[in-house]
């Protein structure tokens, strides 16, 4: 796992999300955050071939066929 | 004694028991847990009185609607009931009253059953358990020390001490089949598109089910049955016929597959809840089911790709409020909706993309088997105060793999641990089987004897 990013960059991505969050709460959420990157690089490994489709493909008819 | 759903229906029907009486019961036992336990958070008593004499009038009217007539339940406070509080367990609904019914509200209020309240949830159903709140969160009732897990946690202790016979509970990642788990009763997440999540505020829209917790599997294939069909007002809610829930369906010449790379390899349980597993496994084989072993994807590729997609379609839900009043809602709802603040466009796209692979390879290694089995909690409830705010990262549950298949899975108790603590088993079907999976569960209760035992 990586390490926590450091808090200015961190903050920057908090920022960018939109989300202000208490001092304190925000420390804990940068110290979790490995775990948040662990598991999105999980997701991408091994890669989803290019052919696959999401689990709710778009449907022109809203699916009421 | 506290009669269950089918017991008391029976009873009604024969004139051998008054619903108000029965309603007398429940609200004695909620005035004597509740100060322990936390369960509700409207509780609506008088009201209940007034329904249930409206029953018993149809009672001696030879007039009953059916076995829901008079029956004490209540509704997590997430489904919207017509002018009685709906606060989602959070200040930022405190004064929310709604003007309409959820449809399931609306299906048994139909059906007669007796409204006893509003219950105590995870905060939106995702933030908990949490001390920071308007209302405290439930306890355990078999030790109060103890998790109820969530997120239908007020559903959970209710039902475990009697006083409700049944309740709603919503499930997105395992809020119904957890907190059944952890408080000994049973509870079903039913197929995708079967209950209609009309007037029930939303976690996950592609994840989130409805559905009932009761004591017993016979009590929510009861439940089921008055809030499932087809609802337009749901765009995932399917126009097909109900399957059948008859829970003395015939299990033999049906195979049972057995996910134990789930509970021994991808996330190991202790020794009871093991037991408690192959016990379930002997009584079905011994009704009649082949069993075999299966293989699908490991627990943490069905984690990751859940959560993601969990996490991100919550901050959907609640992006508005979260950057215009965050600090209305708890600490914990605050840092898992950050979380799923920081997740790009592609991480949920990559999540639906792996869910679809998922889905497709379990299909595959399915094929052949009518009903799956594993575990729903690792072991006993935890204390309360150890689960923390990120514990949906940490490890992975056994509960999501059905959330994000949309299969029917069910928890039905199959004891106690060393500290007196409920264990349970997690069955699972394939779509719109719901019917033999409530089938099994009433099997393995019948069989192995756990439901004379209550809390206190």
């Amino acid at each position: 796992m990586t390490a926590p990013l450091p808090p200015q960059e961190f903050a920057l991505l908090l920022r960018r999300a939109g989300v202000t969050l208490p001092a304190a709460e925000a420390e804990a959420l940068r110290l979790a955050h490995p775990r948040l990157q662990a598991m999105l690089e999980a997701l991408r490994d091994p890669p989803n071939a290019p052919a696959i489709e999401p689990a709710f493909a778009f449907q022109p008819d809203g699916g009421r066929r | 004694m506290i009669p269950t759903i089918a017991e008391a229906a029976a009873l009604i029907a024969a004139r051998k028991l008054s619903p108000v009486e029965l309603t007398q019961g429940c609200i004695a036992r909620m005035e004597a847990w509740e100060g322990r336990i936390h369960a509700f958070i409207t509780p609506t008593p008088e009201r209940a009185l007034e329904e249930a004499r409206a029953a018993e009038a149809r009672q001696m009217a030879g007039a009953l609607r059916g076995p829901l007539d008079g029956i004490p339940i209540a509704h997590k406070d997430i489904y919207d009931t017509a002018g009685l509080a709906t606060t989602c367990h959070s200040a930022q609904l405190r004064e929310n009253v709604p003007d309409a019914d959820a449809a399931a509200v609306a299906g048994w209020a139909e059906a007669g059953a007796v409204l006893m309240g509003k219950l105590a949830t995870h905060e939106f159903a995702f933030g908990g358990p949490s001390f920071d709140l308007p209302w405290p969160a439930a306890r355990n009732p078999w030790d109060t020390e103890r998790f109820t897990a969530g997120s239908s946690s007020g559903t959970g202790a209710a039902v475990a001490v009697g006083a409700i016979l049944g309740g709603t509970g919503s499930d997105t990642g395992g809020s119904i089949r957890g907190p059944a788990a952890f408080c000994g009763i049973a509870g079903i997440k039913p197929s995708f598109g079967l209950c209609s999540r009309r007037g029930v505020f939303p976690l996950a829209q592609t994840l989130d089910h409805a559905g009932p917790m009761a004591w017993t599997a016979e009590d929510c294939a009861l439940l089921l049955g008055a809030m499932a069909g087809h609802d337009p007002a749901d765009p995932a809610s399917l126009d097909r016929p109900p399957p059948r829930l008859d829970v003395e369906a015939p299990l033999a010449g049906r195979r049972l597959g057995v996910i134990r790379h789930f509970h021994e390899a991808d996330m190991p349980v202790n020794a009871a809840t093991l037991a408690g597993i192959e016990a379930s496994i002997a009584i079905l084989r011994e009704a009649g089911m082949e069993v075999v072993d299966v293989t699908l994807p490991a627990l943490t590729e069905f984690h990751t790709a859940g959560w993601t997609t969990l996490a991100a379609e919550a901050f959907a839900v609640h992006e508005a409020w979260m950057r215009a009043r965050p600090e209305l809602y708890g600490e914990a709802m605050r840092a898992r909706l950050s979380l799923g603040a920081l997740l790009s466009a592609a991480d949920y796209l990559q999540a639906q993309r792996r869910r679809r692979a998922i889905i497709e390879r379990t299909i595959a290694a399915t094929e052949g088997v009518d009903l799956l089995i594993t575990a729903a909690q690792a072991a006993e409830a935890p204390l309360i105060t150890d689960v923390g705010k990120f514990a949906s990262i940490e490890r992975p549950a056994f509960l999501i793999p059905f959330n994000m298949l949309g299969w029917p899975a069910m928890s039905v108790c199959t004891g106690f641990g060393e500290g007196g603590l409920p264990l349970a088993v997690q069955l699972v079907g394939k779509f719109w089987q719901d019917g033999l999976v409530l089938s099994a569960g009433h099997a393995i209760e019948r069989a192995n004897g756990q439901r004379a035992r209550r809390p206190g």
